[in-house]
């Protein structure tokens, strides 16, 4: 059975005066141990979906339909209890922002020992102090004392950084959602992190969701990667086969304009901005960026096609001839 | 870039502008509470300021006497009954609005703006001479009781209204000044401060372009909460007869009058009485309500 | 530009060395890269370059003039010509400004013109940046993360300074917006010789803006060199590691990337940095005279490259 699995989920934020139509019909699954890369450009709607799945959108935020379903139960028609129970337990979130997530104006140990708190009840305070410890000595950070006594802005970025994932590796009990974990760590920081993590994956049997801009990032750490863009998911593919060989010309337009160590040579960018979400261009969301853009393009949505065992596709380009896929249709 | 563009963009500031004022009393409007609160306080004002012309006796508010009408329980013609000078209660009651207003008026338009600006003025020179000189006034200024040095003020100096509100004035300032004080000292760490400095942004407009924005919330929630309890102090003074004198319609004068006249003539006592509650509870539930509309943000 | 560079912070736990000794200088119109391991000190040289911190000790020259005085004594023409891009977007612009009030701030300090042609800047600049024009109204929260950055970017050339700090400046974007703001980068460089100091932990955007790399550990730099020079030969054993700790993306990538040297180890405090060379608690060559002596700089390959290491301690000393 999958761990998680989200089907057909439409989410807008609304103002006073417009609707924003962001997440088109989203559909993924997460295997128990499995680690599932997203990528896609900045407002594609990644943290909106992580934050979707946990039910945490900012007041504008609604989840028009579809399902979240963790270990088979709906979580949008779950009780709260059950809902906070799984955020505290079950699911962490490494959030985007590291500074965010930190409050100003509190000690990062009073922060730390607030999470730890509701994970492990019925733990005396000082046995929560050393957890503590343990948990900024597990991501790499020198002197736990110094950090657990300091105050965010009193630590570089890449500290911050490892104290927000310090954080969320405390409530994950089944399933990592890491939106941008790595991004102001150096490479051998990085690194050592991204291994902690397997290593954390593999030993507690977590599964992980991993959106990150860093490409290579998401080469090495991930099995399987869902190209999200505008609000849909529009190529899946296990990792090496997407990176190799893109197949939607979204994905390869990405993975061009990725600043290489291999050439020097820099990408023009993806031509045009993504699209105004109160007026979603019909028919294929990516349309007017797309170089290899015709007429169908522009009346009919794509749906996901199957077109090898184990990759989906939502383009025109492929859709001849093969029939409409689901998520739930192909279990692996 | 044409003029007609510049136009097209004024336009949509007006309603981007717009959106947010409806947006804030979206959030507000769902107190229905502090929506009611809102609804006397503009009834209460408006009546206060026309109180000449929507009061049955205007010429009741002061000193005037009319032994015939004394006394008498509420009655149609005098709702809340009339005092022992034969003055419609109500009346005189619609008047002390009007002093309570202004002195709220008066008390927060000089505490807010000097203890915000004391207060930021202080947390953005922590550890400097400033902040020890500001934040060594409010202390002394916190260490007295403030109705004790509200009473000791309006002893020394001559009893009237003005000196109630110096007094209150002064006992005031520093809660706001270290609520301030307390968000600009973390507030001044953040990049977007350092990045306004980066640009030679002149102090004043990073104090209150880029730092008093972010406080502007906790601030008014605050203003409006204390907004009843200018009220209750200033009543408080009056009515141990420091404050404004008889005849003065002056909500707590009036409590101080009315009440040797308990229990026989009880409707007396009970009109400045009402007054004071509705203001205090109007002035509460709207500062409830405010700080729904920024806790939304 | 910067000479024997020292910034300490007194903390309640210790001294902490952020900064300990440095020395670079840059040329009009270059793009220096500064990279090295996340607490190394980076964001604080930055820092001080802008004033925002003070020198424990040594000396920071601009153009010539000693420039270790904190921001708000500056000079007006001296805030202008440095700017700086931040780490974190999310922070460096004001929460309750809407973007036109953080540009029109930006254009208002340095006297640019009357509200229409600051408008029309802010519009071009926009433009530039590949901002859409409905976004003048909205606030920081309301945007993606990526175009926060690009609004801080837009602030900071806004002033047409001469030389730019960018720290981190494209971490939080995405591909596409990245390749566009370097490519913008460039292109400001080539039309304006502005000078730029990259600091960043993507070897990719190194590899392909930069014309000279430091690297930093631990407060110290510990190598020096050509861009071209440092990823064809990288020789200080922890910039090799850098190099192979690289996620590759596809095949080719796999093949640059040096011989893979594992990071591992516990980074060191700065409260207690390790005698000697500060790498050694991670250097799998280290060797007896590196726990005990500070490497000198050496001058290996290319005349521009210089590494502080012992194991090239018998070529040439500079
Ligand atoms: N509270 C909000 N009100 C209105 N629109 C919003 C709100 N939050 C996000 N959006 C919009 O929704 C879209 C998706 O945002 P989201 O943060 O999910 O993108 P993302 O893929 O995580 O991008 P990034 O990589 O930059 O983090 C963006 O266009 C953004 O402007
Ligand atoms: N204001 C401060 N007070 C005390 N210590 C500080 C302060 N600012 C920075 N430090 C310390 O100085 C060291 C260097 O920090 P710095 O921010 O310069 O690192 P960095 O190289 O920019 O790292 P990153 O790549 O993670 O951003 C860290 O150990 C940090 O904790
Ligand atoms: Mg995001
Ligand atoms: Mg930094």
């Amino acid at each position: 059975m999958n761990l998680l699995e989200v089907r057909d989920l439409y989410v807008k934020y609304r103002s006073y005066w417009y609707t924003y139509h962001v997440l088109d019909g989203i559909t993924l699954r997460v295997s128990p141990r499995e680690k599932v890369g997203l990528i896609g450009e900045s407002g594609a709607g990644k943290t909106t979906l992580l934050k979707s799945i946990l039910q945490i959108l900012p007041p504008q935020g609604r989840i028009v339909r579809g399902e979240v379903l963790w270990k088979g139960v709906d979580l949008l028609k779950a009780d709260k209890g059950y809902v906070m129970n799984v955020r505290r337990k079950g699911i962490g979130m490494i959030f985007q922002d590291p500074l965010s997530a930190l409050n100003p104006v509190f000690k990062i140990k009073d922060q730390l020992l607030e999470v730890l708190r509701y994970s492990y009840d019925g733990y005396s305070k000082s046995e929560l102090l050393s957890l503590a410890e343990e948990l900024i000595r597990s991501v790499l950070l020198p002197d736990p004392a110094r950090v657990l006594e300091s105050y965010p802005f009193q630590l570089s970025g890449g500290m911050r950084q490892r104290v927000v994932i310090a954080m969320a590796l405390a409530s994950a009990g089944d399933l990592l959602l890491a939106d941008e974990p790595t991004t102001n760590l150096d490479v051998t920081i990085q690194d050592q992190i991204l291994r902690l993590i397997d290593r954390l994956v593999i030993e507690r049997g977590l599964s992980m969701i991993l959106v990150s801009h860093a490409l290579g990032v998401v080469a090495k750490m991930t099995h399987r990667v869902y190209t999200m863009y505008a609000g849909n998911i529009v190529e899946e593919a296990p990792t090496p086969k997407l990176f190799n060989e893109p197949l939607h010309p979204y994905t390869k337009l990405l993975i061009e304009n990725v600043p290489r160590i291999s050439s020097r040579r820099l990408g023009e960018g993806i031509k045009g901005n993504p699209p105004d979400y109160r007026y979603p261009p019909p028919g294929c969301r990516f349309h007017p960026r797309c170089p290899y853009a015709v007429d169908i393009c522009k009346k009919v949505k794509p749906f996901c096609v199957k077109v090898s065992r184990d990759r989906r596709v939502a383009c025109h380009m492929y859709s001849e001839g093969l029939e409409k896929v689901d998520g739930d249709v192909n279990a692996n | 870039m044409t003029s007609r563009d510049l136009s097209t963009i004024a336009r949509k500031e007006r309603e981007v502008r717009l959106e947010n004022l409806k947006r804030a009393w979206f959030r507000f409007s769902r107190n229905r509470l502090a929506v009611a609160g809102l609804i006397i306080l503009t009834t209460v004002v408006v009546m206060a300021l026309s109180a000449e012309y929507v009061t049955p006796y205007p010429s009741h508010a002061g000193l005037y006497i009319n032994f015939e009408e004394r006394y008498q329980p509420p009655n149609p013609k005098h709702v809340l009954g009339t005092d022992m000078y034969g003055r419609d209660v109500f009346t005189r009651v619609v008047f002390g609005f009007r002093y309570a207003l202004m002195m709220v008026g008066v008390v927060l338009g000089i505490v807010v703006p000097a203890g915000t600006v004391l207060g930021l003025l202080a947390g953005y020179y922590k550890g400097t001479l400033i902040d020890h000189a500001i934040n060594g006034a409010s202390e002394v200024f916190v260490a007295v009781p403030p109705l004790v040095l509200a009473l000791a003020i309006c002893s020394i100096l001559e009893p009237n209204v003005f000196n109630a509100l110096l007094a209150i004035t002064l006992m005031w300032w520093p809660w706001y000044a270290r609520m301030v004080y307390s968000m600009t000292s973390s507030l001044r760490n953040e990049p977007y401060v350092w990045a306004a400095k980066a640009l030679g942004m002149r102090t004043v407009d990073i104090l209150f372009r880029e730092l008093l924005p972010n406080m502007l919330g906790p601030i008014l929630t605050k203003a409006t909460l204390d907004a009843s309890w200018v009220v209750i102090i200033g009543a408080s003074i009056s009515f141990v007869g420091l404050g404004a004198q008889p005849p003065t319609p002056d909500l707590g004068t009036m409590l101080s009058e009315y009440c040797r006249y308990l229990p026989a003539y009880w409707w007396m006592t009970l009109g400045p009485l009402l007054g004071i509650i509705v203001l205090v509870l109007s002035f509460n539930l709207i500062g409830d309500g405010l700080r729904d509309v920024f806790a939304g943000e | 530009m910067v000479e024997d560079l020292k910034k300490y912070f007194r903390t309640p736990r210790g001294i902490v060395k952020a900064v300990d000794g440095i020395t670079f200088s840059m040329d009009l119109g270059e793009t220096l890269a500064l990279v090295g391991e996340s607490g190394s000190g980076k964001t604080t040289t930055a820092h001080v370059i802008m004033g925002f911190y003070t020198p424990t000790e040594g000396l920071v020259t601009y153009k010539g003039i000693d420039i270790g005085i904190p921001v708000e004594k500056r000079p007006l023409w001296l805030k202008r010509e440095i700017q700086i891009v931040f780490q974190d977007p999310a922070t460096s612009l004001n929460p309750k400004n809407t973007v036109k009030d953080i540009l029109d701030a930006a254009l208002r300090v340095h006297a640019s013109g009357t509200k229409l042609e600051r408008l029309n800047k802010m519009l071009e600049l926009m433009n530039y940046l590949g901002l859409p024009e409905e976004h003048l109204f909205k606030r920081p929260t309301e945007l993606g993360g990526g175009e926060k950055q690009l609004v801080a970017l837009a602030r900071a050339l806004a002033v047409d300074p001469d030389f730019i700090i960018l720290d981190e400046p494209t971490s939080a974007l995405d591909v596409s917006a990245q390749s566009k703001v370097l490519k913008t980068l460039s292109r400001i460089q080539r039309d304006r010789r502005v000078s730029y100091l990259l600091i960043t932990h993507d070897l990719g955007v190194v590899r392909n803006i930069s014309n000279r790399v430091i690297v930093m550990y631990l407060g110290k730099i510990c190598e020096e060199s050509e861009t071209d020079e440092l990823f064809s030969k990288p020789l200080h054993p922890y910039t090799q590691m850098l190099l192979s700790s690289v996620p590759a993306m596809t095949k080719e990538d796999e093949k640059v990337l040096p011989v893979r040297i594992e990071s591992r180890g516990e980074i060191p405090s700065a409260i207690n940095p390790p005698p000697g060379c500060r790498f050694h608690t991670r250097c799998p060559f280290a060797m007896e005279i590196c726990r005990r002596e500070e490497p000198p700089a050496c001058n290996a390959g290319a005349s521009s490259h210089v590494v502080r290491c012992w194991l090239y301690s018998s070529r040439t000393r500079v």
